[in-house]
């Protein structure tokens, strides 16, 4: 019973994990943009993310080492300071698009606040629940807060769409005609935000926090979560693009704003639509924020061999001054950015397609520690790992190449 | 099992990895080796090179002349037989305070710049090109293997690691990052035994030409 539990939690924490800004931003764009036809993008993504996530967790399972560790040890030096420097840049601009984020969704309710204020309450509030909570309670908090957005998988079945439609949606297709490139776009965005390294590099260096041991049945856990946890934020994710494809694309509205997609919700379910929407996008576009900081804080201690790790609680910093420095120094670089004026949702498409560049050099590494028997003992990669494996890291470096010519060729996805 | 065998290649399995001192403290990784010994004769693992001093010298130039005017100009030193155990990660026998990891008071430091005499790095292998004698390029050096003298090996370290030669060419760097497995201690395509190198200067390890190299 204990175990169910602890998979129950972990597979809400890997949901909360998986929806944030980037998630809100490119699945109700796509659905505003193109209708159901993007909606194969969401399985290719969350496939991806479950299957490097679940080889995460198996190896730091087995030989305690998470990603960055095993970034720069199979990748060696040079190669790993390329990563940790890509990783590093992608995690500033995460926390930043996350901070404005959650200002974006305060202003909902307080518009008469200027925006800067609600910036430094957003940072500091954050900020604060990072220091005085303990790493399981950081997870399932914003975890279950995200669940709210619930809020929208009711929507998408209260909209009636046409269930037809929807499943064809799922059948990839090949685009043509003048949309061609921002179709592309709208395809490397869905399914890079789902991979976003800055996952990984906190579900590893949690399970090695949390003390995950093979004895203790907890390669069951790290599948579950993986499985369903991810699946479940495909759901979600589903359920962004069916609303926004109901609501908005037939009348051309093209969803520049954090608002639209709150947008979503309100016009079905009228106010307490939206206090759930907004409700769930703080708690969510929240736990991002502080699974960005962390990625960040993780990879600089891990790859420089510092001691690390929130489970050492915050307040005992002395031990982990390296980290804790690293995870305050992003969130206050961050909130310096936001301050300059930067639209968060500009940020966050940056963030997402420039995140799939780092990607084939943070996934290479942790497949080949997976096949390596030396290390992994009987816990080697079995086939279909391997297989899914080999077909994503093909499939991101072919995406790393074309993404960011994307991004500018289509004026990211406006035309 | 052991995660590194009796044919170690130390890029794979030992360089890079992160470093435990005897309270479970992590204190650094290993950011360079230093063999003992000299080219062509018998040559073993002496000790581990720890932080920045050691690290710069691995970068690729406009980055190592800029990392270099900010880094320390020194880096600590672990003797070998302070390291107890090489598995997944590397531990050490003592606290890092003991072993003068993680202090500025000049303990247990190496300066930064050439290998003290009798000893060559890792590193110094490891961005070296191997040609032979008639100067044909055997293309670059991957990684150097080294031999340990238990029959059953576990991840304690109780003995030297010898070097029985260098892994290089194409194969070479799919065994460098574990893409392919580690080949044996047989000469072939990738491996050059270590009996046949005769110098190692500035970026360059010449080897005796053998028949139909």
């Amino acid at each position: 019973m204990k175990k169910v539990l602890q998979i129950a939690l972990g597979v809400v924490a890997a949901l909360g994990g998986f929806v944030d800004i980037g998630e809100l931003v490119f699945n109700t764009q796509a659905g505003a943009e193109f209708g159901y036809q993007l909606l194969w993008t969401v399985p290719v993504g969350v496939i991806g993310i479950a299957t490097y996530a679940e080889m995460c967790g198996r190896v730091a399972t087995i030989t305690k080492r998470p990603v960055f560790d095993v970034v720069r040890q199979r990748l060696g030096f040079g190669p790993g300071l390329v990563t940790l420097i890509a990783s590093e840049a992608i995690n500033i601009l995460t926390v930043t698009a996350e901070v404005g984020g959650i200002a974006l969704v305060m202003q909902f309710y307080f518009a008469d606040i200027p925006f800067r204020v609600l910036l430094l309450i957003a940072a500091v509030v954050i900020m604060f629940v990072v220091w005085v909570l303990p790493f399981e309670g950081i997870e399932r908090i914003f975890g279950y807060g995200g669940l709210l957005l619930i809020v929208y998988i009711a929507a998408a079945v209260h909209l009636h769409p046409d269930w037809g439609d929807v499943a064809s949606g799922f059948v990839p297709h090949w685009q043509t005609g003048e949309d061609t490139l921002i179709y592309w776009y709208f395809a490397v965005g869905v399914i890079a935000a789902a991979l976003v390294p800055y996952e990984v590099y906190f579900y590893s260096s949690g399970a090695v926090e949390e003390g995950w041991d093979e004895s203790q049945g907890d390669l069951a856990v790290n599948k579950a979560n993986a499985l369903f946890g991810f699946a479940l934020g495909g759901v979600f994710s589903v359920a962004l693009i069916i609303v926004a494809a109901v609501l908005f694309h037939p009348v051309g509205v093209s969803p520049d704003f954090l608002g639209t997609t709150a947008l979503g919700a309100q016009i079905t379910f009228g106010q307490t639509g939206l206090l759930l929407a907004a409700l769930g996008m703080m708690f969510a576009i929240g736990g991002a924020a502080v699974e960005g900081s962390f990625a960040g804080a993780y990879a600089f201690a891990q790859f420089l061999g510092w001691e690390w790790g929130k489970s050492r609680k915050a307040k005992h910093s002395k031990k982990t001054p390296g980290f804790t420095s690293a995870w305050m120094l992003l969130f206050v670089l961050a909130f310096i950015i936001d301050l300059t004026g930067a639209n968060p949702v500009l940020i966050t498409e940056y963030a997402v397609v420039m995140a799939v560049v780092a990607l084939p050099l943070t996934y290479l590494p942790i497949l080949l520690i997976a096949r390596d028997e030396r290390y992994m003992g009987e816990r080697v990669n079995g086939r279909l790992a391997n297989t899914l494996g080999i077909f994503y890291l093909g499939l991101l470096t072919v995406v790393s190449v074309v993404a960011l010519p994307l991004l500018f060729a289509t004026n990211h996805g406006s035309g | 099992m052991s995660a590194v065998g009796t044919q170690v290649d130390l890029g794979l399995r030992l360089l890079d990895d992160q470093l435990f001192d005897s309270e479970e403290h992590r204190c650094g990784r290993v950011d360079d080796v230093q063999l003992k010994g000299a080219p062509g004769l018998p040559t073993e693992v002496s000790a581990l090179l720890v932080g920045p001093g050691a690290w710069t010298g691995r970068l690729r130039k406009p980055f190592a002349y800029l990392v270099e005017g900010l880094a320390p100009d020194y880096m600590h030193y672990v003797p070998w037989n302070d390291v107890v155990r090489v598995g997944t990660s590397v531990r050490l026998s003592r606290p890092a305070q003991e072993l003068g990891l993680e202090t500025s008071d000049g303990r247990s430091v190496q300066w930064v710049g050439d290998a003290p005499r009798g000893t060559i790095r890792l590193s110094e292998l490891l961005r070296s090109r191997l040609v032979t004698t008639t100067r044909t390029d055997l293309g670059r050096i991957w990684d150097v293997r080294v031999e340990r003298q238990t029959e059953l090996p576990d991840e304690r370290i109780n003995e030297a690691w010898r070097v029985t030669g260098l892994v290089t060419g194409r194969m070479g760097w799919q065994e460098r990052i574990g893409m392919s497995p580690e080949g044996d201690a047989a000469e072939g395509e990738t491996f050059t035994p270590w009996e046949s190198v005769q110098d190692i200067s500035s970026g360059v390890v010449t080897v005796a030409d053998v028949g139909g190299r």
